[in-house]
């Protein structure tokens, strides 16, 4: 699409109707400072996009800036800017026209009929504006070296290529800074097995294929076999090399130390459990169990009424077969006296039916403090059995430390202080349970007796906060102490295959449990390395486009102007 | 005379352009999750994503 001709009226500059005839090749407009030249780019760029560089880049800064600076300040009031373009597209010619209204109403039309958006707009839209401002040129000559490469794409129209570069190398470069949780485990899990194979010289050619890469993995997993073939009896089966190996480690192992030095963080799944089972243990004891025990001791005095409508009822019976005969004496009754027993027994039956639906109430809260019994039991359990296991290493604490100082002194400390936490809480636990227990046992044997004493449900929801408060302690305790535990216990693991002379089936175990995790890390390590490759491409594609992008903007024809009318072309002088 | 179309965006068209350049999928994967408001992180958490799977085997 070529420019032939700009009518300018009433735009920045230009007061009155102005056309400028462009040249076929190229047009240079040369005159003084403010004589316009400025003007006529931005009529064309505000044209064709409804805005100009220059308003666009102010904007940003002030939104008031350059308001109202597109209509000439000495055009009447009365009148609007307008600017008309006669374009030639292909073999068509077009007209095209804005007027602006108002503050920013830009009414546009082609060849006199009005239209919402241009037809070119696609076109508009895909390609780089054809406008440079004077201070883009002179912020690139003025950039740092670093930024200049930015500007010179801004300017060349890629600026959002120059930008997914520097994504691209921003991840390329850092991937580790977006590694999950489960890459880092990973790695902090195969790191003890890398050192292991580097100290061992006898394992070099497993080493050796593992460096490879994942193409080196069944070779590397050859060797582990060959070497694991060497420590199981002869004729040991694929499937049973695991097992005769941890079989082998553990009996060497338990020659030189006996416990197991163990003390698992709760699992969010059991964490979140205890919490479930805490909350419910502290609902079955709130306050509608003592209005539900002081409704039961009502039971008791029922049970009298309930014998007395045994007896009116049997009287009952024989008074209908005789009615004017009292049951009871013989003697002659009246009709008054007759309707009083029948109210009484009616009465008697009402408060028999009442004390039928108490003695279900009573069964369900026998039911309610069994599973009440149940639920403290199993979250007991839970809550202290690895704590219970871990303090069976006390026994051997004088031996743990003989084998842990002075190397790894910390550790020991760190075992010591949390055997001393849980020791000096486990007796308040077990006592707080143990009183829970107890109550839980009071108030159901009370539900037996002439009169159930309703402040027993208080005195269990007191047992059962003061248990739940010290098993919260106690989870306290050993989430914070089991990070130290587990470190403590790989180095006790590692000290005892020295001791026990197992290093190397130790190291062999581990190759063979974790093959996923030593494909897995190699495969991760192959793609974080591949990302190099991704940001060459980059770097390759986008300085490509910047190459084009350069000789399409330096080339075409250009012509000596040598006066009016006179035009001399020669093509190709500035071409690439 | 031709109508105002919908045309991708100048990062998509250059995105589309350099998926042509690039052969490796997982490669492929990061550059299609480049767009949005954040296209760097989302580009982050993609790999994010790729790294899990591989980790959990899915990949």
């Amino acid at each position: 699409m070529k420019l032939e001709s700009l009518a300018i009226r009433g735009f920045r500059g230009f007061n009155e109707l102005r056309t400028i005839e462009f040249h076929d090749a190229i047009t240079v407009v040369s005159a003084p400072n403010s004589y316009g030249k400025t003007s006529i780019t931005e009529a064309l760029e505000w044209l064709l996009y409804g805005v100009t560089s220059k308003v666009e880049a102010a904007q940003s800064v002030s939104a008031t800036e350059y308001k109202g600076s597109y209509r000439n300040t000495h055009l009447p009031s009365t009148e609007n800017p307008y600017v008309i373009a006669a374009l030639a597209d292909g073999g068509k010619r077009l007209e095209v026209r804005a007027e602006l209204s108002g503050e920013d109403q830009v009414t546009r039309s082609v060849n006199g009929v009005e239209v919402s958006a241009w037809p070119f707009a696609a076109r508009l839209s895909a390609a780089p504006k054809p406008f440079v401002l004077q201070h883009a040129l002179k912020d690139l000559l003025l950039a740092k070296p670093g930024d200049r490469f930015e500007r010179f794409a801004g300017l060349l129209g890629l600026g959002e290529l120059e930008q997914i570069q520097r994504d691209v190398t921003s991840l390329c470069t850092k991937p580790e800074a977006c590694y999950p949780q489960e890459i880092t485990d990973l790695h902090l899990r195969l790191g003890i097995v890398e050192q292991g194979l580097q100290a061992k010289p006898a394992f070099s050619a497993i080493r050796k294929a593992l460096h490879k890469g994942t193409t080196g993995v069944p070779l590397a997993y050859k060797h582990v076999h060959i070497e694991c073939a060497k420590r199981v009896p002869v004729g040991t089966d694929e499937a049973s090399i695991l097992p005769q190996l941890l079989k082998l480690r553990e009996d060497a192992v338990r020659e030189v130390f006996q416990h197991d030095l163990s003390l698992p963080s709760y699992t969010p799944d059991e964490a979140a459990h205890l919490a479930r089972e805490e909350q419910a243990i502290l609902e079955s004891a709130n306050g509608s169990l003592a209005d539900e025990l002081a409704d039961i001791a009502q039971l008791v005095t029922q049970a009298t009424a309930l014998r007395r409508l045994e007896f009116l009822d049997a009287g009952w019976e024989v008074l209908v077969e005789s009615p004017g005969t009292c049951p009871f004496c013989g003697q002659a009754i009246s009709d008054e006296t007759r309707s009083l027993i029948e109210l009484t027994r009616s009465a008697a039956s009402t408060e028999a039916k009442r004390s039928q639906g108490l003695r279900g109430r009573r069964d369900a809260l026998r039911a309610s403090l069994s599973r009440l019994r149940q639920r403290l039991q199993a979250h007991y359990v839970v809550s202290t059995e690895r704590v219970h296991l871990f303090l069976k290493v006390q026994s051997s604490a004088a031996q743990l430390k003989e084998i842990l100082s002075p190397k790894y002194a910390v550790q020991y400390e760190a075992v010591s202080n949390a055997l001393q936490d849980l020791e000096q809480e486990m007796p308040a636990l077990e006592q707080s349970f143990s009183s829970a227990g107890c109550q839980i046992a009071a108030l159901d044997r009370s539900l037996d007796t002439p009169e159930p004493d309703a402040g027993l449900a208080t005195t269990l929801a007191e047992s059962l906060a003061h248990y739940i408060a010290d098993a919260r302690k106690m989870f306290g305790i050993v989430t914070a102490n089991a990070p130290h535990v587990a470190e403590a216990g790989q180095v006790l693991r590692r000290e005892l295959d020295a001791l026990a002379g197992m290093e190397d089936v130790s190291l062999l175990i581990e190759l063979l449990d974790r093959r996923q995790d030593v494909e897995c890390k190699l495969a991760v390590g192959e793609f974080v390395a591949s990302l190099k490759e991704l940001r060459k491409t980059v770097d390759q594609f986008v300085s490509n486009r910047m190459l084009r992008a350069v000789a399409d903007e330096l080339s075409g024809s250009v012509f000596h102007y040598s006066g009016p009318r006179k035009l001399d072309t020669k093509s190709g002088d500035l071409k690439q | 005379m031709d109508q105002p179309v919908d045309v991708p965006s100048r990062r998509e068209a250059f995105i589309a352009e350099l998926l042509g350049e690039v052969t490796d999928p997982l490669h492929k994967r990061l550059l299609s999750a480049y767009g949005g408001a954040e296209p760097l992180h989302a580009m982050e958490d993609e790999l994010r994503a790729i790294l899990t799977e591989m980790v959990s085997h899915e990949a």
